[in-house]
């Protein structure tokens, strides 16, 4: 249940360690919180620094891991410790070439295969 | 270690992916016992149409089921390069094109195939039954994601810079069993706990 004020993990190499969600996409009608497998616009609020990404800088990122458990279509359930996402560009390019941490599957379902493919472990 | 523990669980849940060809969810629905017409792409196939178009520096990583992500992601990842974005939209259009008519790969007489294109007329659902892509507008990272064969089209630079190949050809070798992960995992930790109170001091 990520909504705008979010503070989440990235889960990748691109620089940022800290995200703020100040958008969902999507967001428009019913749907109010994002979920595994959402864009969500967001800033960035704590950077690596001498990385090319900066704090304060509005990007996109795709939700990976969310506290709120997440179930599947075979009725399994994911729960992570954190919130993290993974930043990617306006085409769906990711901008870090490693994803840490577990992601699952269902992310590759979700025309997220990228992601799936940089990551270490797959749920 | 809990999370091997959690992924050994997972895995003794699903029944294993090779038995199971994994079905997108696009395709959700129809059943994999069926004859599949217009099917998901076959390794050699996706090899043959790879040299057709020209697509450099083809390399197959087997990340099946001792491999990376516990053969739950795919059983072979292919990786080529092209040498601009509209020849990696290309290279992801041929191998579309093939998964769409297989008949093309052999040639079958006309009544046989007349009796395939019918079949597949009236099986809605196996038409779908089409591999998906991703990042065709884009150009530099095409995926193309067919069940068990994943193919990766990128643009020279793009390869470069994600680097696939030392992810795929560095973790193949190690996890082969639950077990082996999780002896290695206890070990490191008794060693961080050893160096600890060392940095304090």
């Amino acid at each position: 249940m990520i909504q705008p004020q979010t503070l989440l993990n990235v889960a990748d190499n691109s620089g940022a360690r800290k995200l703020m969600c100040i958008r969902v996409i999507g967001a428009a009608g019913n749907q109010r919180y994002a979920r595994i497998g959402d864009v969500i616009i967001a800033v960035i609020k704590d950077a690596v620094p001498q990385m090319p990404l900066e704090r304060s800088e509005v990007i996109r990122a795709v939700i990976v891991r969310t506290r709120k458990e997440f179930k599947g279509d075979d009725g399994i359930i994911i729960r992570y410790d954190d919130n993290a996402a993974v930043i990617i560009d306006q085409k769906g390019n990711p901008k870090g070439t490693r994803v840490f941490g577990a992601v699952a599957e269902e992310l590759r379902e979700l025309n997220l295969t990228k992601i799936v493919s940089l990551a270490p472990e797959v749920l | 270690m809990l999370s091997a523990v959690r992924c050994g669980a997972l895995r003794r849940w699903r029944p294993p992916p090779h038995l199971l060809p994994r079905i997108l969810s696009s395709s959700f629905g129809t059943s994999p016992a069926r004859p599949q017409v217009g099917a998901l792409l076959e390794l050699p196939e996706v090899e043959k149409v790879l040299r057709d178009v020209r697509a450099g520096d083809v390399r197959v990583f087997p990340v099946g089921e001792s491999g990376l992500h516990g053969g739950a992601c795919a059983d072979y990842m292919v990786v080529a390069t092209g040498r601009s974005d509209w020849h990696v939209r290309n290279i992801a259009q041929a191998l579309l094109y093939k998964a769409r008519t297989p008949w093309i790969s052999f040639p079958l007489p006309p009544l046989e195939r007349s009796k395939m294109k019918i079949k597949q007329k009236q099986k809605g659902s196996d038409r779908i039954l089409m591999p998906s892509v991703e990042g065709q507008q884009a150009g530099k990272w095409v995926v193309i994601d067919s069940g068990s064969i994943i193919i990766h089209a990128l643009e020279e630079r793009a390869r470069e810079y994600y680097d696939l190949e030392s992810i795929w050809s560095k973790e193949v070798s190690p996890n082969t069993s639950i077990q082996e992960l999780e002896t290695s995992l206890v070990k490191t930790r008794r060693r961080n706990l050893s160096q600890k109170p060392m940095k304090s001091i």
